[in-house]
């Protein structure tokens, strides 16, 4: 009983919280790149968040789910159809057996999550269903979906999307009388802003390249993949070169030689040679997982109680999430 | 660096007693963290301690960082290279006791050198000014350390180059170097695992599966081993494992 997939899309994973703990043996974290709506997309199905949903980056596949299925679209918005109608994003939908779901262009951001009722629920993979696209690790033997894939579900763990399956197999579903609101960190179009701590190297020699960074305007390159994101704009003054390779992490702002800034995302290497010249805040990580091309960037210093505070908003934001979810039915 | 890690500086140049110091300090903060949602990541002369920002407040994550290093290290830290700004780096001790290295395997690797399997050994043995028996000689005669695992899933960066073996990178890198490429990068020696684009001089190869997701442990190597080269025929190499001492 499984999702078969008929047409993979530009670039379609599976991804879970990532695969923390190997950064020793030179393995990435990866895992979803907007992890934020990977969370929100497998709490509307009653998943635990760190069930694998499908990450599709720049467009969406199509897929030909073999028995009713739950399932949640979140991230940027996604063109999603079945039996002709719009699927909406948010909110729990429940298909029938036999439906195909056609995902098309990604708009606004780069990337759209689909979570399944009782998640997608292929081997994991040194502790993590996630896809190193870069590094060769994933559940599924090409990396990336490709046609004809099967993609097993698992057994949806909450009676509220239970009762939604056992409709949608009586034939009897409805669309939910509810949806959660997009959180607010999905770009869409507008300039995107990233916070930022100094970096070891923001204050070289006196001059600072931090300062200089946030002064500007950046532009997100073509090269916009889940391993990072190379910014165009007037260069800064390159800073010191010679440098020992140090560890980076998801969100260092590295500095290279052409002096256009490379933001890290969830692929990041574990190591690197660049001068570091900030890290965005973990907060704002999902923002980076957003950025597409041609998306405007702006730099913003804060302070390490912001960055703090910041993540308590998320945590209270999740917690009142859960509290509604439960007194849904 | 930033919310999610600390970083600890033993020093900023590339030296074997450094990068020992650094595995030694690496080894000592996973062991004594164990559990409690740190990685320790070592490069040459540095330790990353990443840690969850939604379970740790950067504060508290310092606490933890301190408290496992005990006093002897932590007392004798002093604020490094982005000193003044909040969650900066931390230079520790070189001469610490704790950061000694203890006792370290030694992994000695079959290696089929020259030929197709070592396509740069000529051209690195003109620019040596050396006869290519020889290069192949004076490699097996280095004893490598780990420096740090990198690059690629475990990738080892390897010190302890003889000085005349040294040579730069290629200026454009080859599109596909093999799995079990032994190669030299400028003063240092790497093994790639998989196939894979990459600039080094590929002077032999080894069958020794150096990575394996679903292998316990996954990586051949660890930060702080020993490394040394055996040369065998190329028809020999599938036959022959890597010797742990």
């Amino acid at each position: 009983m499984s999702i078969e997939v008929l047409a993979p899309g530009t670039q379609s994973t599976l991804q879970d919280r990532g695969r923390a703990g190997c950064r020793a043996l030179g393995v990435a974290c990866a895992g979803a790149a907007d992890r934020l709506s990977h969370d929100l997309a497998n709490r509307i199905v009653g998943n635990e968040p760190d069930a694998a949903t499908v990450e599709m980056s720049w467009s969406g596949p199509r897929l030909h789910f073999s028995r009713p299925a739950v399932i949640a679209l979140c991230g940027s918005g996604v063109d999603a159809r079945a039996f002709d109608a719009k699927v909406p994003m948010w909110r729990p939908v429940a298909l029938p057996a036999g439906t195909e779901l056609s995902l098309g262009a990604v708009r606004g951001g780069a990337r759209a999550y689909l979570a399944v009722a009782g998640g997608i629920v292929l081997a994991s993979r040194l502790g993590s269903r996630s896809t190193d696209v870069a590094g060769g690790i994933g559940p599924l033997p090409g990396l990336q979906l490709r046609k004809g894939d099967r993609l097993p579900m698992g057994h949806p763990s909450s009676d509220r999307i239970g009762s939604m399956l056992a409709a949608a197999t009586r034939g009897s579903a409805r669309d939910a009388s509810w949806w959660i609101a997009a959180p607010d960190h999905l770009g869409g179009g507008r300039s995107v802003n990233l916070r930022v701590l100094p970096g070891s190297h923001a204050i070289v020699e006196g001059r600072s390249t931090l300062d200089a960074l946030v002064a500007a305007t950046w532009e997100v390159g073509t090269e916009a993949t889940r391993m990072g994101v190379r910014l165009e704009g007037q260069p800064l003054t390159p800073v010191a070169t010679d440098l020992v390779s140090e560890p980076v992490t998801i969100g260092t702002v590295q500095l290279p030689p052409s002096g256009l800034p490379i933001v890290l995302g969830v692929e990041a290497q574990t190591i690197g040679g660049y001068p570091r010249i900030a890290h965005v805040i973990a907060a704002d990580w999902p923002r980076i997982g957003q950025l597409r091309p041609g998306a405007q960037v702006q730099f913003e210093i804060v302070d390490p109680a912001t960055a703090e505070a910041a993540q308590r908003r998320i945590a209270r934001d999740l917690a009142r999430l859960d509290e509604a979810l439960r007194a849904c039915r | 660096m930033g919310d999610a890690a600390w970083l600890l500086r033993l020093g900023s140049e590339i030296d074997v007693r450094t990068s020992a110091a650094a595995c030694a300090l690496a080894h000592r903060c996973a062991e004594a963290l164990e559990g409690r949602g740190f990685e320790a990541v070592v490069a040459y002369a540095s330790v990353a301690l990443h840690y969850d920002a939604t379970r740790w407040t950067g504060t508290r994550a310092w606490q933890e960082i301190r408290s496992a290093l005990g006093a002897v290290t932590a007392d004798g830290m002093v604020p490094s290279c982005g000193s003044g700004v909040a969650g900066g780096d931390w230079l520790v001790p070189l001469d610490d006791p704790g950061n000694a290295a203890g006792d370290r395997r030694t992994l000695v690797v079959p290696v089929s050198y020259g030929g197709a399997d070592g396509p740069d050994l000529e051209a690195l043995a003109a620019h040596a000014r050396l006869d290519p028996d020889e290069v192949v000689a004076r490699h097996q005669a280095c004893v490598f350390q780990v420096a740090m695992i990198g690059f690629q899933p475990g990738f080892p960066y390897l010190l302890g180059l003889d000085p005349a073996l040294a040579m730069p990178r290629l200026a454009t890198p080859r599109a596909r170097v093999p799995a079990g490429s032994v190669a030299i990068g400028a003063a240092q020696g790497g093994i790639y695992p998989r196939a894979s684009p990459g600039g080094w001089r590929l002077i032999g190869r080894t069958a020794a599966v150096l990575f394996d997701p679903d292998r316990s442990p996954p990586a051949l190597f660890r930060s702080g081993d020993r490394v040394r080269f055996v040369a065998v025929s190329a028809d020999a190499l599938g036959t022959r494992e890597v010797r742990i001492v």
